[in-house]
């Protein structure tokens, strides 16, 4: 036990200045799961996903018996001896000192992550372009080499085209959605394979099983980029990925009152992207930390309700007949095979769909609408309409759109929490009106 | 952090690969080429570190040795065998920094001067180490020692080993359309003068070559030379290794100088019996057991291990003739056969400048 009240029992140092150290083999610390204090819940193993969702990293304050974390409004805290010999030893993730490096509300909301996806560690960001960045220039070097899809994000696509080479990374795109493609395009220096486990805006599904099973054998990490599935629908650690990264801004906090980005996979991995985003910046603060923290709470709730209406929506769109094309899973015919297994056929609020008459009726149509608001965005837990000609692939040629599959007349479409009754009446409404 | 090295990513790497063995594994690549215009290239390619790869992109220019085909040796560049003795001498430096820093001790400064050994002295290396540190003279004696026992590079100096050899094709251009490519950098040669007290030419084949630590793994060195004493190169480890990738490692300069010597060698061998050869590739390769270094178990060799070199020849040379040509020049390439060869070496450790002990390894 420390003699500072306010010291961490949790950490373990690599020497306790006692015990002589003859060579490196005599080191003490090894990676345990963290960074966590003794006040925190840590999820038992026997725990469901709705369970770790409410209990997990909630940190117990023992003044005042606060059933919810406190907000740690402070930017630096008190050293201790054990403060200097975290320094010293290169342990400061584990003991706070200062908030770009740690800061209890911080760590609540990142053990309650981690423990959903299953993961040792967790760091937080104040954005998940945060989150990318900061992971990719963590995992690969001067010389080394991406290969990821070229229907990505839009915000890592341009991450990848535009700055990556310039910090000395060199990046393939292919369809990731065809292991093959992504076999051809590794190379002797390739370090990560770059996917997402539901594409943006088709919805296309990419066989993580296989290109998990490539990576391994060519000795590349694989890194997906998991925000439209969340950990309540699909755990990618299970399946063998390294790093799992989110926009948090969407489902995981789900309520469209925060921007913030999460990394998670072992501590080795977690700790190496902490120590990046110490001088990348892009930390969350603690009142941040506090409203992703409340939101993940009812994460497995909201993932069901938001699953099953955009499911609704597809069946709906697919038979209306000033609808062309519906994109979503549940109509691929096969349950999006692997996919729909991992994850019991729920996929998450997003449907896709091409109205007739091309990107002016879509426009239209979304002017009709009085329910699914016009923003960009998606997974809060009001349904959002946008159509990625004018927002997120805009900065796409129009060959580029075609290339990808981002056809004339594209909605996306974020199904809320809301009755589906009244989506679908809506949608109705508009769609009649439409001409 | 002590003197700049993460201890505690020392001790979890430590008891990762005690947990998952899989992890001691480092493999590292590079590959040198000669050409018809008496250029001689050494680059490095990706290295294996456990379960996961790590790309690396240096290049270094070498000087052909003065047998070699093309233009006179450069005093600006580094000779492949001066490639290989830094890369022994960096490691040992490093093994001790590693060393001292785990024990707790506080550096100040630390410097190796090394070259090849006179004639007539029954060892061929020499080696000056001068520390200065808060650790008393039995610790950095002890230190010094067991580095000595478990830095890789020196141990493959010492006890010397086999080096395989394998014909290739040459490579074709890796790039495809469409994709972002970035280019290799030429390893930073800083302007910096010679910045050791001593400047004893006591080395018989080549330069004298003085090396000292930066900071954590990052060390400079600096070839003895009046034209090239201003030329300090960058030695450092991979980021995921405790390094900023600014240089080559250790393991990588030394594999360096084995590829370039072997690639200048086929050609020596190839315009001396008349078959003409355009352009040498020698791809060499060679892995690390971190059991060793680490102190982890003591049955695993400590040295560079499964060293190969991988050649391959554009020009007119026959299948047969480059078959020949290869396993010759793996024979009797002057860094071959150090490498092949034990090479005793003695150390000599001074503190502040006094001297502690002496020390000799190898056969």
């Amino acid at each position: 036990m420390s003699e500072n009240s306010h010291d961490n029992d949790e950490v373990e140092f690599p020497s306790d200045g006692r015990t002589p150290v003859s060579w490196m083999s005599d080191l003490q610390r090894r990676r345990r799961a963290g960074p966590r204090h003794r006040a925190q819940i840590v999820a038992r193993d026997t725990w469901r996903s709705a369970t770790v969702a409410v209990q997990s990293g909630t940190y117990q304050d023992p003044t005042t018996g606060a059933v919810g974390s406190p907000i740690f409004a402070s930017t630096t805290f008190r050293l201790t001896p054990q403060s200097y010999q975290a320094f010293s030893q290169g342990v400061t993730r584990d003991l706070p000192i200062y908030t770009r490096y740690g800061n209890p509300s911080q760590w609540a909301v990142q053990e309650k992550i981690a423990a959903l996806e299953q993961a040792e560690s967790t760091v937080v960001f104040s954005s998940g372009m945060a989150a990318i960045a900061t992971t990719l220039i963590t995992l690969t070097n001067h010389g080394g080499h991406i290969v990821s899809s070229f229907d990505i994000y839009g915000g890592t696509y341009n991450l990848f085209r535009e700055d990556m080479y310039q910090f000395g990374r060199s990046v393939s795109f292919v369809d990731g959605t065809d292991v093959e493609q992504v076999r051809a395009a590794i190379r002797d220096n390739t370090q990560v394979i770059y996917l997402e486990t539901l594409t943006n805006p088709l919805l296309k599904v990419p066989d993580l099983p296989a290109v998990v099973k490539l990576a391994r054998e060519r000795e590349i990490l694989v890194v997906v980029d998991n925000t439209f599935l969340s950990p309540a629908l699909l755990k990618p650690h299970a399946l063998g990925v390294d790093v799992v990264v989110h926009s948090c801004t969407k489902y995981m906090n789900g309520h469209s009152d925060l921007t913030a980005g999460s990394a998670s996979g072992s501590r080795k991995y977690v700790d190496r992207i902490w120590a990046q985003l110490l001088r990348f910046g892009g930390s969350l603060d603690p009142m941040g930390c506090f409203l992703l923290e409340r939101g993940l709470k009812t994460l497995p709730l909201r993932m069901n309700a938001h699953s099953a209406n955009a499911a609704a929506l597809a069946r709906y769109l697919s038979g209306h007949p000033k609808v062309r094309r519906v994109y979503h899973p549940t109509l691929s015919g096969d349950g999006a095979g692997w996919l729909g297994e991992a994850t019991g056929g729920r996929f998450g609020g997003m449907v896709s769909f091409e109205v007739e008459g091309g990107d002016a009726q879509a426009q239209k149509l979304l002017d009709l609408l009085e329910l699914p608001l016009v923003a960009t965005s998606l997974g809060g837990v009001e349904s959002l309409i946008s159509a990625p000609f004018n927002t997120t692939h805009s900065s796409l040629t129009e060959p580029q759109r075609r290339a990808v599959g981002i056809n004339p007349g594209l909605v996306r479409l974020s199904a809320g929490i809301e009755d589906i009754d009244d989506l679908v009446a809506d949608l109705e409404s508009g769609l009649a009106r439409l001409g | 952090m002590k003197n700049g090295v993460n201890i505690a990513g020392v001790s979890e790497s430590a008891h990762e690969i005690r947990e998952r063995p899989v992890e001691a594994h480092h493999v590292y690549r590079v590959g040198a080429t000669w050409d018809a215009r008496g250029s001689l290239q050494a680059r490095t390619g990706s290295v294996t570190l456990g379960t996961s790869r790590v790309g690396r992109d240096f290049r270094v220019s070498c000087t052909p040795g003065p047998r070699a085909p093309g233009p006179a040796p450069s005093p600006e560049l580094l000779t492949p065998a001066e490639m290989f003795l830094v890369g022994a001498g960096a490691c040992l430096l490093t093994t001790a920094v590693l060393g001292a820093s785990s024990k707790g001790h506080t550096l100040l400064s630390a410097s190796l001067l090394m070259g090849r050994a006179e004639p007539g002295r029954p060892w061929a290396v020499d080696y000056d180490l001068f520390v200065r540190a808060d650790a008393t003279p039995e610790e950095l004696i002890e230190t010094v020692r067991t580095s000595c026992e478990r830095s890789p590079s020196h141990r493959s100096l010492v006890e010397g080993g086999a080096v395989s050899w394998s014909l290739r094709q040459p490579p074709a251009t890796a790039a495809r359309p469409g994709d972002i490519v970035s280019a290799a950098r030429d390893v930073a040669v800083a302007s910096e003068p010679w910045p050791f007290a001593s400047d004893r030419r006591r080395s018989a084949g080549g330069r004298h070559l003085g090396v000292r630590w930066d900071y954590g793994v990052q060390l400079s060195f600096w070839p003895d030379s009046e034209s090239a004493r201003h030329a300090r190169f960058p030695v450092d480890q991979t980021k995921q290794f405790g390094g900023m990738d600014r240089g080559p490692n250790p393991q990588e300069y030394l594999l360096c100088g084995l590829a370039a010597s072997v690639a200048e060698t086929a050609a020596s061998l190839a315009r001396a019996r008349d078959i003409s050869v355009h352009e040498v590739t020698c791809l060499a390769q060679g892995r690390v057991d971190l059991h060793g270094l680490l102190g982890l178990n003591a049955a695993v060799p400590d040295k560079i291990q499964d060293v190969s070199c991988a050649l391959s020849f554009r020009g007119g040379a026959t299948p047969e003739q480059q078959a020949a040509l290869a396993r010759e020049a793996v024979e009797v390439a002057e860094v071959s056969r150090l490498l092949t060869l034990p090479q005793p070496a003695r150390l000599s450790l001074a503190r502040d400048g006094e001297h502690l002990h002496e020390l000799v390894s190898g056969p």
